[in-house]
């Protein structure tokens, strides 16, 4: 191992290392600006140049090999000239405009001048002027303030597979941006923003808010989706401002929702005091009556032999999901639960991946059912790093990927409603046996399959199971991966299923939403409990959610905006946001994290937990002695640990599509996917409205021009929508986007996100 | 015994023909030193725009932790030649303590003390002492 002496010190590293990452052991601190821990180095920016002794000219630290016996100097005469130098001719260009800059406070620029440099500027010719580019909602470029480090260029070329991001011209007249889009939202625009070392690359949403120094941040796990990344929510008098991704895990990168779609918590159309029904109208009232009357109304149900459910959004915490269990069980005397409100009945499992490096190191890739770049964006990175680093196979069966196409070995993209036949074929094929009619109604060559079959039984692979796929379609998988020695892993929806699945939050007799939406219907159900989620949004099957509403003799709801399913309720209680309540979150490896409060919730708003102890308390029995948060996290701890019985589960309908129509997929747009996305207003800007996708080839078949507005059909419901030509839609089927609020598309739906439409040109 | 009395009587009697040093205050005003730390001006340039380009440092500065502002952009340069203005800006002249560090923090001249010292409010609790941007800002045209 060569040993090497850095500013005195002597230390033994293995080959291979660099000087900066030998001084980094040390403590040695070396001024960097396009280095990054995660990115691959190099030695661009030339601010890490140290004198190593017998080598006659400055070496770059992040890219030099330390070789044995080295006499290393990082703040010699020398090495302290060439920074002051650097800095000088960064500076002649830069326009010192740090009291406007979102950056300053947190500017590697600001702070190497003010560690380095020397209070002086030689060159006073005009610095070059370019225009602030407007990036769409999520960005502003200014490139009269970049140091040209290409961070933001080697995340797009190394992460993100290439995107429109790159470096022209030469020299002093080099320009960093896009080439052709106005508007860069890329899924994970944010890591660019966050990357930049000073303020090239800004958020256009926290464009000139506040100063991150007035900002006080809190650790806390992102409620989008179930990878789970820690996020620092930076907070400023009870709002919310900025988040940041300062620890790096699970992974270095996250998704444009993390970073981005926090906006719906200070939304100034959030309401903060339970409402109440009187005839037609929804008054305000105090919280203790609001909680008086749902008791009173609840007990006056359950002592009329009616049934009362609760539904919760897969997203809050276990806390919630704990609390309100025991009081529906204990106090109401009700088994009906349920988190599963995006359709689908399936439950959380286990598998043995445990981190997303796990995923990164698989040698090769299945991915089925879901377009992991819109529900598990930072899954769907460390996916492509190792099929672009690591060089695995990726094997994709899923129709209409928008990300993951790129680096795909083998891309089978069926039909809507194909998806798991594929997947019957594919296990056939492993058998070798004939699949051949299995494939008829999919578009999906047998040769796509057979090459995946090959592919799959060379290297061992990581099998991923979406969450689009039915209980049908998991079964499959599973025997897929019992052929081939290895255990699935199943993606949920929202960001804590498997917590709330650990809770109980789960009918024991089995009934899957559905179930409960008929019991409503029927008459069984009378009284119901949602919280926190938009059923004519999020359930796939409108119809069925607005007679079992209408049927309902009491309705609560409690939620953080008026949605439809508000409009339907008898009671509205404020829900407070998931930066204003703490809590436990268990993400899909099963890693128990915890959410922290950042600051109180608004007004009257309360979490979910504290509604219940409200209802218990008032109802006349205690759930427990409980102050706190802190109060009920051991017992959710202790039902972490314990492995629960999960029932079978039947899939009903297997997923087909109708003969003679389009077959359709209704999918969120990726800025649509999260919670609460309606309430965001960079991303409602970025997806105003919902539209249709085709495959260009099937559009020009059809007589349909991009950009075409066109009416959509299904079953006598007409949808009016813009029509986009997309490459990645699959020939013969269309891909309709949902998750708009204010756009009823699931009326059209009958519990799956599969159905056959009805495509023609909207008359003018 | 009549000497001391004397004396002071002599003092008494002397400012008799004195001019009298107490100003009718309301009526009439003392001159103030030309560097007196008065109330606080947000200063306007030649075009009528908004010196402050909310950078905070006064923020960051103020010992007593009076000042709270928060930044807005103003694309079009309409109200800012930097593009950037104060969207609000208070002052809680409950707290602050005139030590003039926010004069001296701002980077643009955008904040200056006058000599006026009348902070005089109608009313109890502090609300009144609550100063906004509007209240702050020089007015145009010249006050």
């Amino acid at each position: 191992m060569p040993k090497v002496v850095i500013d005195g010190i002597e230390i033994e590293v293995p080959p291979g290392t660099t000087i900066l990452n030998a001084a980094q052991r040390v403590g040695v601190e070396i001024p960097v600006f396009c280095y990054h821990p995660y990115l691959k180095p190099a030695g661009i920016c030339r601010m890490c140049l140290v004198e190593v002794k017998g080598v006659p000219r400055l070496l770059p630290a992040c890219v030099t090999e330390v070789q044995d016996g080295w006499e290393i100097y990082t703040n010699s005469d020398r090495v302290r000239d060439a920074r002051e130098w650097l800095l000088e001719f960064v500076l002649v260009n830069h326009p010192l405009e740090c009291p406007i800059c979102d950056e300053a406070g947190e500017c590697e620029l600001q702070n190497f001048v003010f560690k380095f440099g020397e209070p002086r500027k030689r060159l006073y010719d005009e610095p070059f002027k370019y225009p602030t580019r407007y990036l769409g909602p999520l960005i502003v470029h200014q490139m009269n303030r970049c140091v040209l480090c290409r961070r933001c260029v080697r995340f797009s070329d190394e992460a993100m597979g290439g995107t429109d991001w790159g470096v022209y011209e030469r020299g002093y007249r080099t320009i960093v941006g896009p080439y052709e889009s106005d508007i860069f939202a890329q899924k994970y625009t944010f890591n660019m923003e966050a990357l930049c070392p000073v303020g090239a690359i800004t958020s256009n949403i926290y464009r000139y808010k506040t100063r991150i120094w007035k900002l006080d941040f809190t650790n806390s796990v992102c409620a989008h989706c179930e990878v789970g990344c820690w996020l620092d929510l930076g907070e400023r008098n009870g709002q919310l401002l900025k988040v940041l991704h300062r620890r790096g895990y699970p992974s270095p990168w996250i998704c444009d929702k993390g970073g981005y779609g926090f906006e719906y918590v200070n939304h100034s159309e959030r309401i903060t005091v339970p409402l109440k029904r009187e005839g037609n109208r929804l008054r305000g009232v105090t919280t203790e009556e609001a909680l008086e009357y749902v008791t009173g109304r609840l007990k006056e149900l359950v002592e009329g032999g009616a049934k009362v459910a609760a539904l919760a959004s897969p997203s809050l915490t276990c806390e919630d999901y704990l609390l309100m269990g025991k009081f529906m069980r204990e106090v109401v005397g009700s088994e009906y639960l349920d988190y599963r409100l995006y359709g689908g009945n399936t439950y959380p499992e286990r598998s043995d991946v445990d981190s997303l490096e796990d995923v990164e190191k698989a040698e090769a890739y299945l991915v089925v059912g879901e377009d992991l770049s819109i529900h598990h964006p930072v899954l769907a990175l460390s996916v492509a790093k190792g099929c672009k680093e690591g060089g695995s196979s990726l094997y994709l069966v899923v129709t209409g990927d928008s990300f993951l196409f790129k680096f795909a070995t083998e891309h089978a993209n069926p039909l809507p409603g194909g998806e798991e036949k594929v997947l019957d074929a594919l296990s056939l094929a492993l058998e070798g046996k004939d699949y051949a009619s299995l494939l008829e109604e999919t578009g999906v060559t047998g040769d796509t399959v057979e090459a995946m079959a090959r592919g799959l039984q060379e290297k061992k692979p990581l099998i991923i199971g979406g969450n689009r796929l039915t209980p049908h379609g998991r079964t499959l998988l599973k025997g897929l991966g019992e052929k081939l020695g290895v255990t699935p892993l199943f993606l949920d929806w929202g960001s804590n299923s498997k917590g709330a699945f650990q809770m109980g939050f789960w009918s024991p007799g089995g009934e899957s939403v559905e179930d409960l939406l008929n019991k409503c219907v029927s008459g069984e159900i009378k009284g119901l409990f949602v919280s926190s989620v938009d059923l004519f949004r999020d359930y796939p099957n409108g119809a069925l959610v607005k007679e079992a509403l209408s049927n309902l003799d009491f309705l609560v709801v409690h939620d953080m905006f008026f949605t439809e399913t508000v409009a339907y309720s008898d009671c509205y209680l404020p829900a407070a946001s998931f930066a204003e309540d703490g809590g436990t979150v268990v993400n899909m490896f099963w890693e128990t994290q915890k959410r922290n409060r950042a600051f109180k919730p608004k007004d009257e708003s309360m979490p979910l937990w504290q509604v219940a102890l409200g209802l218990s308390r008032r109802w006349g029995c205690s759930l427990g002695d409980y102050g706190g948060i802190e109060d009920i996290t051991p017992q959710v701890k202790e039902r972490l640990s314990q492995r629960l019985e999960v029932p079978t589960t039947t899939g009903g309908v297997r997923a087909s599509h109708l003969k003679g129509d389009i077959p359709a997929l209704f999918e969120y747009p990726f800025y649509r996917a999260g919670m609460k996305t309606d309430f965001c207003n960079a991303f409602v800007q970025l997806a105003p409205e919902p539209y249709v996708t085709l495959n260009p080839e099937f559009g020009d078949e059809l007589g349909f021009k991009n950009g075409d507005i066109v009416i959509v059909e299904v079953d006598g419901n007409q949808f009016r929508m813009k029509l986009f030509f997309r490459d990645e839609v699959p020939r013969g089927g269309a891909i309709v986007s949902r998750g708009f609020s204010d756009f009823p598309i699931t009326r059209a739906l009958k519990g799956l996100w599969y159905r056959g439409i009805e495509l023609r040109a909207a008359k003018e | 015994m009549v000497g001391p009395l004397l004396k002071g009587l002599r003092v008494t009697f002397g400012h008799l023909f004195k001019p009298a040093v107490t100003v009718k205050y309301p009526y009439e005003k003392r001159p103030v030193a030309e560097r007196y730390r008065g109330r606080h001006i947000l200063k306007l340039d030649e075009d009528g725009r908004e010196k402050c380009c909310a950078c905070g440092l006064c923020e960051a500065v103020c010992p007593a932790g009076a000042i709270t502002l928060y930044g807005a952009e103003d694309p079009e340069f309409k109200r800012s030649d930097v593009g950037k203005i104060a969207e609000t800006y208070e002052i809680d002249y409950a707290r602050c303590i005139f030590c003039g560090y926010c004069v001296d923090a701002c980077p643009r001249g955008a904040i200056i003390m006058t000599t006026d010292y009348e902070l005089t409010v109608p009313g109890p609790g502090r609300r009144h002492l609550y100063k906004d941007k509007d209240w702050l800002l020089e007015k145009r045209g010249g006050e």
